[in-house]
């Protein structure tokens, strides 16, 4: 089989089920017969190694290149990995499960999650925050958004289009707080192009304790403006100076004060404008002087209502 | 002077037929408002297509564009759904939509404007309380009308049907 074919599930599983140690060998690189196999079972092995040298047992897992042709060689590996792996000793995790079935590409991750929670279960793993991994050793669809605080406006863009719910939004007591998650994050970067302000960026890497606990970690608040009229938190101050600074930008200050909203035409949240406009339209037509006998009618339900009461 | 949905709000019953014709013409999410004044006067809200539309000019990625009939349209394959045209009209008329994640706005139906028909709202207005066309045109034509309806309900409802004219 080709090394490019080896998962990391195959090798965690292999783990769980009460295998001491897993040897992968692979041709050389740049005999690849495929061009790139052995180069994408490099980089995954050195991902999984990271990870498993966070949960304590990364000695247990080798990568060599090998190739068919290298009988003494073959024999050299083979013979010093079993000697280390009996120096060692048995594995930690007892034998009790099964070899996981394999699953089909969309349900990979979520088999990661159970293998790598089953694991640190076994191996007591308390551990939070992320493992730092080399850029270049992380598995290609791994990562996580960095939100910048300086630049971030709360617009929710990248909340609006992340097509797998990474990015979440909520606004409670005045706040809008993002946060993240490490989980299903698939480094799909549109978060990235999509973001007004750049403030989104991709990181590759992965955050061990936050894909065990499948939690989401905050990234940051923002102040949220009041209305002056409903009272309700309807935007972020952030969002509305940098539509005020577009709005200078291209010389429309004068055109809105025109309108004559109020003093500040930002304090008032986007349902009061259009109450204050339809008002406008109400005063300025002879609506009342017609239909005059209309709140009469509703006066006169009202106390009947209250009659019968 | 482009052609525009005007508001006659005298002869609005509030039906809200309007929306329900909106709604069917963009996708089952409309695009205007029936405000409710102090629970019984309605006002039909539609976008104003503003001639300077703060809108087109406030958004990061230049989704509204302004279209030849002079509707500011919403590029919803450019739009990414950050809410500042919802945040920066005075009519608060741009929303972000629910189903698509974009913002939504009256487009002045420029699909039917180029086949020829009136807006969704217009067509299906039972009071022709919304009025498509030059404002010019519609100024113009006031005093015929007001001539023609006397004419046609004689001198005793002329008291009552006098002020329905907006």
């Amino acid at each position: 089989m080709c090394s490019g074919r080896i998962d990391p599930l195959f090798v965690l599983n292999a783990l769980e089920s009460g295998a001491d140690g897993v040897l992968v060998m692979g041709c050389h690189p740049g005999d690849c017969h495929y061009i790139a196999g052995n180069y994408k079972a490099e980089r995954r092995m050195k991902f999984l190694k990271h990870i498993l040298g966070e949960l304590g047992i990364g000695e247990r897992v080798e990568l060599h290149w090998v190739a068919a042709s290298e009988g003494p060689e073959f024999q050299k590996v083979i013979t010093d990995f079993t000697d280390k792996i009996t120096e060692l000793g048995p594995s930690p995790l007892n034998s009790k499960y099964h070899f996981r079935k394999p699953v089909k590409e969309d349900q990979k991750r979520d088999q990661l999650q159970d293998l790598l929670v089953s694991l640190a279960d076994q191996l007591g793993y308390e551990g939070e925050g992320p493992v730092e991994i080399p850029e270049e050793d992380v598995m290609e669809g791994y990562g996580f958004p960095v939100i910048d605080d300086n630049k971030c406006i709360g617009c929710g863009a990248c909340f609006l289009n992340c097509p797998e719910q990474v990015i979440l939004m909520e606004d409670h007591d005045g706040k809008r707080s993002i946060s993240h998650f490490q989980y299903n994050c698939r480094t799909c970067r549109r978060c990235e192009e999509i973001c007004p302000q750049e403030a989104v960026k991709i990181k590759s890497g992965f955050e061990l304790g936050a894909f065990l606990s499948g939690e989401a970690i905050s990234d940051l608040d923002l102040a949220m403006r009041e209305c002056r009229i409903c009272g309700n938190h309807f935007s972020t101050g952030a969002q509305l100076d940098f539509i005020k600074k577009r709005l200078g930008e291209n010389n429309v200050e004068i055109e809105l004060k025109g309108i004559d909203l109020s003093d500040d035409f930002f304090d008032v949240c986007p349902e009061c404008r259009r109450q204050i406009m339809a008002e406008r339209v109400k005063n300025q037509s002879n609506m009342e002087a017609i239909n005059g006998t209309r709140i009469m009618e509703v006066k006169h339900d009202e106390e009947s209502v209250s009659g019968t009461q | 002077m482009t052609k525009k949905v005007y508001l006659v709000p005298n002869r609005c019953i509030g039906c809200e037929e309007c929306i329900e014709a909106c709604a069917k013409e963009h996708g089952w999410e409309e695009r205007n408002y029936v405000m409710w004044m102090d629970m019984v006067y309605p006002v039909q809200m539609h976008c104003q297509h503003c001639a300077n539309a703060p809108c087109a000019l406030v958004c990061p990625v230049n989704a509204i564009k302004i279209s030849e009939e002079g509707a500011a349209v919403v590029d919803e394959a450019v739009c990414i759904g950050c809410g500042s045209c919802a945040l920066v009209c005075p009519f608060g008329i741009p929303r972000i939509s629910g189903m698509t994640k974009k913002a939504i706005k009256c487009d002045q139906c420029v699909d039917r404007q180029k086949e020829g028909r009136e807006p969704a709202c217009v067509e299906n207005c039972c009071t022709h309380a919304l009025v498509f066309g030059e404002i010019e045109d519609y100024e113009s034509g006031k005093r015929e009308r007001a001539a023609k309806r006397m004419l046609q309900a004689g001198t005793y409802l002329r008291d009552v049907l006098m002020p329905q004219e907006g």
